[in-house]
Parts: C-alpha cells; sequence; structure tokens
C-alpha cells in the first residue's frame, strides 16, 4: 500500500514538476524572442549611421552636415509620426483589407507589442532616408522634413498595412493573396525608393548635373569614399537585424535567413563587378558598394524561403540592375546622387518577384510570381503618384528646391550656419562675418 | 560691323522718333540685351519696344530705315551716343540705389573688386565659354530685374574691359550676378570644376587684401 501511495506521490509530483517546467520553458523562449528583437531593433537603428555615411561621403563637402542632418531628423520625425499615426495604420485593425484603424499613439499594451513598435520604427525610418539620399544637396531642409512626415504617417504605413497589416486583427487585402515580401523589400525598400523617384523628378538634377548642350550627364564624385565604404559595411552588418528580427522569433529559422543576407550580399557586390568589366566601365567603389546592398535589398523579400543557392542569384541579379538600373536613370536625365531608385527600387522588385520564383520546394511557381508582381505594381502605383503629388504640392507652396544661391554656397551653411570641414574646406563656397 | 557703328545707326534712326530719357532707355536695353546679337535679331528688339506708342506707330519704318542704314557703309550718322549713354546709366545707378538702399552711410564700391575676381575667372575660360556664361547671366540678370546699370557695366567690361564702376549697386546684386555666373560655369564646366574655378578666382582677389573682403561676393 505504502508502494502504491509512494508512486501515486511520485506520478502527481513530476507531473507538476513537468508543468512548472513548460512554463518556465515558455517564458524562456519569450524573453529570449524579446531580447533577440531588441537586439535587432539596435542593428537596424544602426543602420542609419550607415545610410548617413553612405549619404554623406557621396555628397560634395559643402553639402556633407545637410545630408547628416537630414538622416538624422529622418530617424526623429520618423520615429514620433509612426508612433503618433503610422502604427496604427499600418498594424492596427485592419478589417478592410486597406488600412489598420488602432493602436493609434499606442500608450498601453504588453511588452511585446512594446518591443514591436520599436522595430516597426526603425523600418520605417529606414523607409523615409532612402528619400534623403536620393534628393541630396539641392533640397530645402525643412521641406524635406515634410515630405518625411507625409511618407511615414500615410504612404509607407497604408502599403504596409496591405502586406504586413492585421498584427491586431483583420489583414491586408496583398497578405490575403499570398504575397511574400519576409522583411521589407517592397514594403520598405520600393516604397522608399518610389518615393524618392517622385522626388528626384519634381527637383530636377543638381546643377552642372547634366550638360545643356547634349544632355550628356557629368559625374559629381562624392567628397570621402572611405566614409562611403565604411556605411556600406555599417548597413550589410544592421541588415542581419533587419532580416534576421523579422523571425520575430530566436529560432533555428535565423540560421538560414542570415546566411542568406551574407550570401546575396556578397553576391550582389560580385554582380556589380562583373557588369562593370563585362561592359568595359570602371569597377567603381560606390558601385560596388551599391550593388552589395541590391543584393541585400534583393533578399529581404525571400531571405526566409530559398535556398542559399538561389539566394545568391537573387543577390548577383540585384548587383547587375543595380549598376544598370543607375545608367538608365541618368540617360533619362535623372539625378539620384546614391543611386537610391536602382538600388533599392528596382532591386526591391526583383527581390520580390524573386521570392515567389526560387520558394524552397515550390520553384517557378507561376501563380506565386502573379502574386509577387501584384504586389510590386501596387507599391509602385500607390507611392509614386501619390509622394509625387505630395513633393509637388511642397514645392509650390513650401518650395522644395533650394536656390541657385544656396547650391553655391552649399547647403551645410545655407540650412545650418554650420560646415563639414571648417578646417579642411578646399573651396571657399560661401563668406561667413566674424568678429576677429 | 563694329558695336561703335551699330550703336550710331540705331541712334541715328530713332531720334528722330523718340528723346530725351526715353530714348536713353531704349538705347542701354539694346546695347545690354542686343549690341551682340545678329543682325536679324533687330525685329525682337523693336518687339520689345512696341509698347512705346511712338515706336510701335512707326515699327516698320523704322526696321527699314535700320536694316537700309546697316547696309549702307557711306551713310552718313550721328555721333556715337556712348557718352551720353554713360550719363544716363550714372544717373539711373543713382536713382536704383536711392529706391533700393535706404541708407544713410555712403555706399561701397565693389566694382573693382568684382572686376578683378572676374578678371581672374574668365581668364580660365576658353571664348565659347564666356560666350555661353555672357549670354546667360546678362538673360537671368535681365529676368530677376537686376538693376541695367550692372548689366551694362559687366558687358562693357567683357567688351571693352573697362573696370566696372558699380558706387550705388548694392552688394546682394552683385551676389546674384556671381551666382548666375556660377550657374552658368556649372552647365558649360560642370559643378565640380566651377566651385574650384570661383574658389581660386575669389581666393586671389582676397589674397590681395584690399579693403573689402572678395569673398563677401559668395553670399
Amino acid at each position: 500500500m505504502k508502494f502504491m501511495i509512494s508512486i501515486g506521490l511520485l506520478l502527481v509530483g513530476s507531473c507538476v514538476w513537468a508543468d512548472t517546467e513548460h512554463a518556465g520553458e515558455r517564458l524562456l523562449r519569450l524573453d529570449l524572442d524579446m531580447v533577440w528583437v531588441a537586439i535587432a531593433a539596435i542593428l537596424v537603428f544602426f543602420m542609419q549611421a550607415g545610410f548617413a555615411l553612405l549619404e554623406s561621403g557621396s555628397s560634395r563637402a559643402k553639402n556633407a552636415v545637410n545630408v547628416m542632418m537630414k538622416n538624422y531628423m529622418d530617424v526623429c520625425v520618423g520615429t514620433l509620426v509612426f508612433w503618433l499615426v503610422g502604427y496604427g495604420l499600418m498594424f492596427g485593425v485592419n478589417t478592410s483589407g486597406w488600412f489598420g484603424m488602432s493602436h493609434f499613439a499606442m500608450h498601453d499594451g504588453a511588452g511585446w507589442d512594446y518591443l514591436f513598435l520599436l522595430f516597426q520604427t526603425m523600418f520605417a525610418a529606414t523607409a523615409i532616408t532612402i528619400c534623403s539620399g536620393a534628393m541630396a544637396e539641392r533640397t530645402k531642409y525643412d521641406a524635406y522634413l515634410i515630405a518625411a512626415c507625409v511618407i511615414t504617417a500615410i504612404i509607407y504605413p497604408v502599403f504596409g498595412s496591405w502586406a504586413w497589416g492585421g498584427i491586431h486583427g483583420g489583414s491586408g487585402w496583398l497578405a490575403d493573396l499570398g504575397f511574400i515580401d519576409f522583411a521589407g523589400s517592397t514594403v520598405v525598400h520600393s516604397i522608399g525608393a518610389w518615393c524618392a523617384l517622385a522626388g528626384i523628378i519634381v527637383l530636377g538634377p543638381r546643377t552642372g548635373r547634366f550638360s545643356k548642350l547634349d544632355g550628356r550627364p557629368r559625374t559629381i564624385p562624392g567628397h570621402n569614399l572611405t566614409v562611403v565604404a565604411l556605411g556600406g559595411f555599417i548597413l550589410w552588418l544592421g541588415w542581419f537585424g533587419f532580416n534576421g528580427g523579422s523571425t520575430l522569433a530566436a529560432n533555428a529559422d535565423i540560421g538560414i535567413v542570415l546566411l542568406n543576407t551574407q550570401l546575396a550580399a556578397a553576391a550582389g557586390a560580385v554582380g556589380a563587378l562583373l557588369f562593370s568589366r563585362l561592359t568595359g566601365r570602371p569597377v567603381l567603389l560606390t558601385s560596388t558598394i551599391n550593388g552589395s546592398i541590391a543584393g541585400l535589398v534583393g533578399i529581404t523579400a525571400g531571405c526566409a524561403v530559398m535556398a542559399p543557392s538561389f539566394a545568391l542569384v537573387t543577390g548577383l541579379i540585384a548587383g547587375v540592375i543595380s549598376v544598370y538600373g543607375a545608367l538608365w536613370l541618368e540617360r533619362r536625365g535623372l539625378d539620384d546622387v546614391v543611386s537610391a531608385v536602382p538600388v533599392h527600387g528596382f532591386a526591391g522588385a526583383w527581390g520580390t518577384i524573386a521570392a515567389g520564383l526560387f520558394m524552397k520546394d515550390d520553384l517557378w511557381n507561376g501563380s506565386q510570381v502573379l502574386v509577387q508582381s501584384v504586389g510590386v505594381l501596387a507599391a509602385f502605383l500607390w507611392a509614386f503618384p501619390v509622394a509625387l503629388l505630395v513633393f509637388m504640392a511642397i514645392d509650390r507652396t513650401f518650395g522644395l528646391r533650394a536656390s541657385t544661391q544656396h547650391e553655391q554656397q552649399g547647403l551645410d551653411f545655407t540650412e545650418h550656419d554650420e560646415v563639414g570641414y571648417p578646417e579642411f574646406h578646399q573651396h571657399a563656397t560661401y563668406h561667413r562675418e566674424t568678429n576677429v | 560691323m563694329s558695336l561703335e557703328r551699330k550703336r550710331q545707326v540705331l541712334y541715328t534712326v530713332l531720334s528722330p522718333v523718340i528723346q530725351g530719357d526715353t530714348l536713353w532707355q531704349v538705347m542701354c536695353h539694346w546695347q545690354t540685351h542686343y549690341a551682340d546679337k545678329a543682325q536679324f535679331e533687330w525685329n525682337a528688339f523693336l518687339s520689345d519696344c512696341q509698347r512705346m506708342a511712338d515706336i510701335g506707330q512707326q515699327r516698320t519704318t523704322v526696321y527699314r530705315q535700320l536694316i537700309a542704314l546697316m547696309l549702307d557703309n557711306k551713310a552718313v550718322l550721328y555721333d556715337d551716343p556712348w557718352p551720353e549713354m554713360q550719363a544716363y546709366q550714372q544717373r539711373q545707378s543713382e536713382h536704383d540705389a536711392m529706391q533700393s538702399t535706404p541708407v544713410v552711410a555712403p555706399p561701397e564700391d565693389w566694382g573693382p573688386v568684382l572686376t578683378e575676381v572676374l578678371a581672374e575667372l574668365f581668364a580660365q575660360l576658353r571664348s565659347d565659354t564666356i560666350a555661353v556664361v555672357r549670354r546667360y547671366a546678362i538673360d537671368m540678370a535681365g529676368r530677376h530685374g537686376l538693376p541695367s546699370s550692372l548689366t551694362y557695366a559687366f558687358t562693357q567690361w567683357l567688351d571693352q574691359g573697362k573696370a566696372m564702376t558699380l558706387p550705388n549697386v548694392p552688394l546682394t546684386q552683385l551676389q546674384q550676378l556671381f551666382n548666375y555666373i556660377y550657374v552658368a560655369l556649372c552647365e558649360c564646366v560642370g559643378p565640380i570644376v566651377a566651385d574650384r574655378m570661383i574658389s581660386q578666382a575669389v581666393n586671389v582677389e582676397y589674397e590681395q587684401a584690399s579693403t573689402l573682403n572678395a569673398r563677401r561676393l559668395l553670399g
């Protein structure tokens, strides 16, 4: 009898212990997920430094501070506006399929809700910062910030709700179709790029960028290619958080996501190099770095659903697209200072379609490719015309383009009254009164 | 045909039609915008003057007379009205200055500084580039209402190398003209080279340590 009681107690005890252990494991799991997404959010935030360095180094010395300022304020206004409006539109309860309608200015939620908002805020900041590089060196600072607010408040989150919406209820129409964009080739990068395209069309090229006689483009080299390269490395590093964090869980899936990210970035640079060599063009540092960033943009949509070999192909083609796309834009008289449109727009569109083409265990699925194409097209048809209207309205009211006098003096001096390199400024482009 | 003779032709034809300041205004307009243009631009010039009733009514006659005198190398023409035009320019400058700069202190003459900087700058340019820069700068100056005395002094400097004397032209307007030159340079030689050239020209004059700081022309 004693023996039976002992066995009984042991069984009950082990069950209680097993339950406790299971609950503890779940808690540990949640904690690990949160830590991983928090680290990923920090990495994505660090990408802003990468963008700032890359864009600033690609501009002339007299505009270096202005470009930095725009990147800095992108994060600041982006954070505030996305918390206030963007998050609710993008992830709030989405019953219509077109936009969310809750969680505006979120101030009560669970720990996970806050972290998710933080992570997505970094994505929103990434989308808007793409514009600043394309429109560098001739845009009025205040006018740019107004545009950045509109993009973060409306253009980015509305499309985001179509593809990713419904975290708090309902779902977006593109998601319902089966659209795959794991970390945002289209949702983040292409949307930013289509806005940038609208911006550079309204702005026009920098003075002297194209010859008035025959329309031939003139190179306006950036002032510090070392900084550009450092920006490229930082972006690459941050992308591990961008793609890896989009798993939203610290699990085994991270392995393939991170490996694909690395392979695509490397292949993107090689793709840019090969294209340059095969077409008899010089292999530029800027186009090589852009090639790897294009590879990263390209793999962002399908990094979780592709085998590594296809990630490599995706990145390689994205690298080629980034170089060819830049030439294509140039031939049309469009001045994109950092080639943001080919790198984020064209490569993003390719990557999104590639996610359908190269899906693991379901290669060349025509219907999936069709859905992906619908998503790519919808992104363009939404973001480009709306951004065009926004930039045109700003141009009409506040004026979007800096005056030629400000272009001559440099926007560092005219917009911020400080210069990036006071001791090393090679050219006298402005005059400041001093009391000495 | 020399610039002086063209001016004499115009003066000979217009004198019986309009007089006084109106005549000098028209002459200066021609000097600034048409003096270096081809003969067939006379018609465009007369279109500009259409609003003046006297010219408007006799436009065809005036045009025929202009062409006839231009083709007749032996025609007797009035003397070159250049001194009278300069006197008119001077009066206009003073008038412009009184309207645009209500300051008590006597204005500084930035003309010599601008002359030196432009001399340094233009010495680096080819003649065809100078022609493009000149055309663009004068065109923009006209469109944006810079005083005719300024554009006139600029063309005089370009044509005859006469130092610019601009005691009553505010610095902001010189900066504007300088910017038009910069933009034209960007279009011709590219922004990087334009920045370098402008910077070099300004620095050379700046290091001469003249009383006025040449860098202020940059804005």
